[in-house]
């Protein structure tokens, strides 16, 4: 059901073609998704004004566990940011040529997590009206300082990238791909250290937290942009298909087990019998036979036992559907992992005192909500803009 | 043509309908219009009696006398964990009631034990006889992971070493709280509610979500008058000081008797010692 984009009305900004018709005709299908997602972010933006209105008091968190959800949101979003980048630069840099038709949609995934990463965690501040402040008496020393910054300029990042893309900054990509890179792992460990540097959280305060981040935001960011380069063209006229899937399932290859290697170090110096501390215990302890079990035992099965096996599997590896499989699980799996990095930090507060936290629903409202922002986003944009890059590339 | 206006008016219908929708889940989430919220927001903030300019103001009236340091020694074989400055701390820094918010935790150790998670601070009985208590609070640290952990510069360190929040500053991020090695900072989740008659003149009412703190009750220390919870103590477990003056009562105590602090490992240099 491909209406031809030649239909629409062309609009021409900075030399990014538009079809904004597009929005408004679609198939009955299309109006239903939009119908849904607009409800669902509807339902959390009403919501966020009872967070405004009450106070942060509406989510789950209290003195002891002051993040929870939201941050755990923001880290899966940044995560999932760093895919379109990753591809521009192993095009431009590496000469991975047969990965070109995903540079468009890579980029787009790419804005659209980092905008909704900052949605989310400017959801978490109890006054986001403040936000001059970072400009007015900016600090220096404080590591969130500096992901608020990095997390603005790799957003400004990819909508220059939109432009190079699509637009009239074609010679740019070169430039792009070199910056890119750096910025997309200098995003991740940033946001690593947000944590890893807390001392007072002994399960946080750990030098792996920077590279763990990135590893994970690699294989979450990979697996979803197998997911789209699966789904999208049957809805718009970008042409992908198996062999960039089998070129993004031999990069997850390497990306998974670095990614476990990474969480085993962690664990092994948590677990170790003479090197166990007793407040990595207590968290880890909590994990394991506490209500959020299923995070760790999860994300071990979801995000890396289940889909290595199958990307190494001779049979499996070349069957789409079992791609799918595993993609839809890293995705899931990694999710669950910043569930667990979060809530292992969060579970005894400094003066000992073990954490009961659970989700409220309008905190699980809010977080559908913006969930469903990010794929509104990017079903607009997918739709708006020309998907085929053409031969010129 | 004729496509073209009912796809205008399928649009305009589709805008209205969920324009419509979204004041009616408004209306469902909050019981009131949107309109009502965002005005309300404002009054609320008009309500906080401390403009910017007054809360710098606050802290530097009276300014910190030159070269005192402050801090505090507890005696821990003298608390008899009655929890009478918890509720004294809460009544003379207007700390909402309903805000959850305690800047002093008592926690109830193990008889032998240092272990901070072991402690218990829900304990209903006291004192017991296999049990001490540790009163636990914002140590005014001289390296203060918080102040450095801040992204906007909202909390410092005084000359005289207690570090404070500017309550229009803060952005409620709540960073300080996550590197905070003893738990003493708090967030205000609820707006702060203070019985009228009850509300002292001298510490400002903090407005809702923004992070708080012990100040060693600075509007009373700056002017030589005792912390409250140094009054209330009904066996004199806490002494407070100026730890830069040889002749004052905590130096006195620091020279001859054996302190502990908490978590000497994370470097913060705490300034409240434990006696004892």
């Amino acid at each position: 059901m491909l209406e031809n984009l030649e239909d629409f009305k062309k609009y021409t900004l900075l030399g990014v073609d538009m079809y904004p018709g597009r929005l408004i005709k679609g198939t009955l299908l299309y109006y239903m998704w939009m119908a849904g997602l607009l409800l669902i972010l509807l339902m959390g933006v009403a919501s966020y004004f009872t967070q405004l209105r009450y106070g942060m008091v509406i989510t789950g968190s209290r003195n002891e566990v002051s993040w929870s959800l939201y941050i755990i949101d923001f880290i899966y979003f940044v995560g999932l940011a760093a895919g379109g980048l990753i591809v521009v630069s192993s095009v431009e840099l590496f000469g991975v040529k047969k990965l070109k038709p995903l540079l468009r949609i890579g980029v787009l995934q790419a804005m659209c997590c980092a905008i909704v990463a900052i949605i989310f965690v400017s959801t978490d501040i109890g006054h986001p009206e403040r936000f001059y402040r970072f400009f007015l008496s900016p600090n220096f020393s404080s590591m969130m300082f500096f992901d608020f910054m990095v997390l603005g300029g790799y957003t400004a990042l990819t909508i220059v990238d939109l432009w190079v893309m699509f637009g009239s900054g074609k010679k740019f990509m070169y430039a792009m791909a070199v910056i890119s890179l750096p910025a997309a792992i200098g995003l991740h460990t940033v946001t690593g250290l947000v944590f890893g540097l807390a001392k007072s959280r002994p399960s946080w305060s750990s030098a792996i937290m920077g590279p763990l981040f990135v590893s994970s935001a690699i294989t979450s960011s990979l697996a979803l942009l197998i997911l789209l380069a699966l789904i999208m063209p049957k809805f718009t006229n970008l042409k992908s298909g198996s062999e960039q899937v089998f070129l993004m399932r031999d990069a997850l290859t390497i990306a998974i087990p670095v990614d476990v290697f990474f969480l085993f170090s962690e664990i092994i110096t948590v677990l170790w019998p003479y090197s166990q501390k007793p407040e990595h215990l207590v968290g880890i302890n909590f994990i394991l036979h506490g209500p959020f079990a299923f995070s760790l035992f999860g994300e071990i099965l979801l995000a890396s036992l289940i889909p290595f096996i199958i990307i190494l599997h001779p049979k499996l590896r070349q069957s789409i559907p079992w791609i799918v499989a595993a993609s839809v699980m890293v995705v899931v799996g990694v999710y669950l992992k910043r569930i667990f990095i979060v809530m292992v930090g969060m579970s005894i507060s400094p003066l000992g005192e073990l954490v009961r936290y659970s989700p409220t629903l309008p905190e699980l409202m809010v977080t559908a909500g913006w969930f469903s922002l990010a794929v509104l986003l990017f079903t607009v944009t997918t739709r708006m803009l020309d998907l085929d890059p053409g031969e010129e590339h | 043509m004729a496509t073209t206006r009912r796809i205008f008016l399928r649009y305009i219908t589709s805008g209205i309908m969920a324009l419509a929708t979204g004041t009616g889940l408004m209306k469902f989430a909050t019981g009131e219009t949107a309109e009502k919220v965002v005005s309300k927001l404002v009054s609320d903030n008009s309500t906080f009696p401390w403009t910017v300019k007054k809360v710098a103001e606050y802290y530097r009236d009276p300014p910190p006398v030159e070269g005192v340091r402050y801090a505090m020694a507890i005696d821990t074989q003298a608390c008899i964990g009655c929890r009478r400055c918890m509720y004294a701390c809460i009544k003379e820094n207007n700390t909402g009631r309903k805000s959850g918010i305690q800047y002093i935790r008592l926690l109830e150790m193990e008889e032998s034990s240092f272990d901070l998670l072991n402690s218990d601070p829900y304990y209903t009985e006291a004192p017991q006889e296999d049990k001490w208590y540790l009163p636990a609070h914002c140590n005014q640290c001289e390296k203060p992971s918080c102040v450095q952990a801040c992204p906007v510069t909202a909390t410092w360190q005084e000359d005289d070493g207690i570090v404070v929040v500017d309550y229009n500053k803060c952005i409620g991020c709540r960073f300080c709280m996550v590197n905070c090695p003893y738990g003493a900072r708090k967030f205000n989740w609820v707006k702060n509610e203070v019985p009228e008659d009850e509300i002292n003149p001298d510490v400002p009412i903090r407005p809702i979500g923004v992070v708080e703190k012990c100040t060693f009750c600075i509007h009373r220390t700056r002017k030589g008058l005792k912390p409250r919870c140094e009054v209330v103590c009904p066996v004199g477990a806490r002494k407070f000081g100026d730890i830069h003056d040889p002749d004052s009562e905590i130096s006195n105590m620091l020279r001859t008797r054996r302190v502990t602090v908490l978590k000497e490992d994370m470097g913060n240099e705490p300034q409240v010692y434990y006696v004892g």
